[in-house]
């Protein structure tokens, strides 16, 4: 077969993006709830959203206080697993590390270190996307962990974190650099 | 302007969570919507048997728990023969923000998704703006759930 001349190729390609192939329209079945599934919501008004959750949060001290106990046990969990197995990162430490520093990071702000929280966002996406931040991602974990440690040392304290300018610097400068990769950029979702 | 709920008072709720913590903030968010009838099971295994014997109107629940995963439960929920009720209004509450993640559980018909953090005001917004859905759900290919951008499940 003789291959088409490059004019003829670009010619092809044009013709494409002019007439693109029809996106096939997918077949929607609309299902009713039925009755027996629907919700039991009582003809009467319920509570108002604003003052319900001023309610909430006044009853959650409490909670909040006992979170703070469990936060630090994982703060010390996850440095126990970094310690024990950061050097080789194999797929399942990975897994590991990931869901810990993912409850650290969804426990953070609700405990009053929104910093910790940051951090450790930070370090998921490292992790799940495996993005190359211009340095080892064991190293590159192991020194955000250093920055979750020290920054929960210092909230146990009542202390501010001497470095949190600095750590919030590099946590900007990594999430340029992942930004900055157009296949990473997209699946960042914030 | 504030947003009045409808009366929770007849709704069953059943909370999956690994975390005390987190099981006890929501029981604790729902109390104050006026939800009296919840059951919280901190595991996988467990949360299927609720579900069946319980029967409830809305279940929240992590995406990672001890022994699978809330996808997993809302897949049950959505597909099994053995499903108490395929309508279910289910809310996954949860650390994982990546996007990837995200459509996953679009794609597996959960309601609504909301992230952890949270403030007890926005969960509450979250939780009455579900329950007010009352739209039809959707056969498209292989999902089925709420309405979605059908383009997006083709992806």
């Amino acid at each position: 077969m003789i291959a088409a001349p490059a004019h003829e190729a670009l010619r092809l390609n044009f013709n494409m993006i002019q007439n693109p192939a029809p996106v096939a329209t997918p077949k929607v079945t609309t299902v009713p709830i039925p009755p027996h599934a629907k919700l039991p919501l009582g003809r009467s008004k319920g509570v108002d959203v604003d003052v319900a959750a001023k309610r909430a949060e006044k009853a959650s001290v409490g909670i909040i206080t006992m979170g703070r106990q469990e936060f630090g046990q994982m703060v010390d969990d996850l440095g126990v697993l970094l310690m024990k197995s950061i050097n080789p990162i194999t797929p399942e430490i990975k897994e590991k590390v990931f869901d810990l520093a993912n409850d650290v990071r969804g426990l953070a702000a609700m405990v009053e270190a929104p910093l910790i929280g940051e951090i450790a966002d930070a370090m998921c996406k490292v992790i799940d996307l495996d993005a190359d931040v211009s340095c080892d991602t064991g190293q590159l974990v192991m020194m955000m962990y250093f920055g979750i440690r020290k920054t929960f040392e210092a909230s146990l304290k009542d202390m501010k974190f001497e470095y949190e300018a600095e750590i919030r610097r590099v946590l900007q400068d990594v999430r340029d650099k992942m930004l900055s990769d157009p296949n990473l950029r997209n699946q960042i979702s914030r | 302007m504030n947003m009045q709920t409808h009366d929770y008072s007849n709704i069953r709720v059943v909370i999956v969570d690994g975390m005390l913590f987190w099981r006890d903030l929501i029981r604790n968010f729902l109390n104050e919507l006026g939800i009296r009838h919840i059951r919280c099971v901190s595991s996988a295994k467990k949360s299927w048997t609720t579900i069946r014997e319980f029967q409830p109107h809305v279940v929240i629940c992590d995406w990672k728990l001890p022994d699978g995963s809330g996808l997993e439960l809302l897949r049950l929920i959505r597909h099994a023969d053995e499903s108490p009720n395929r309508f279910l209004n289910v809310m996954m509450v949860t650390a994982y923000n990546e996007q990837h993640r995200v459509h996953a559980a679009l794609r597996a018909g959960v309601n609504t998704y909301i992230t952890k953090p949270t403030s007890a005001q926005a969960f509450m917004m979250k939780f009455a703006t579900s329950l007010a859905d009352e739209r039809p759900f959707e056969i498209v290919g292989d999902y089925f759930g709420p309405p979605r951008n059908h383009a997006f499940l083709l992806q």
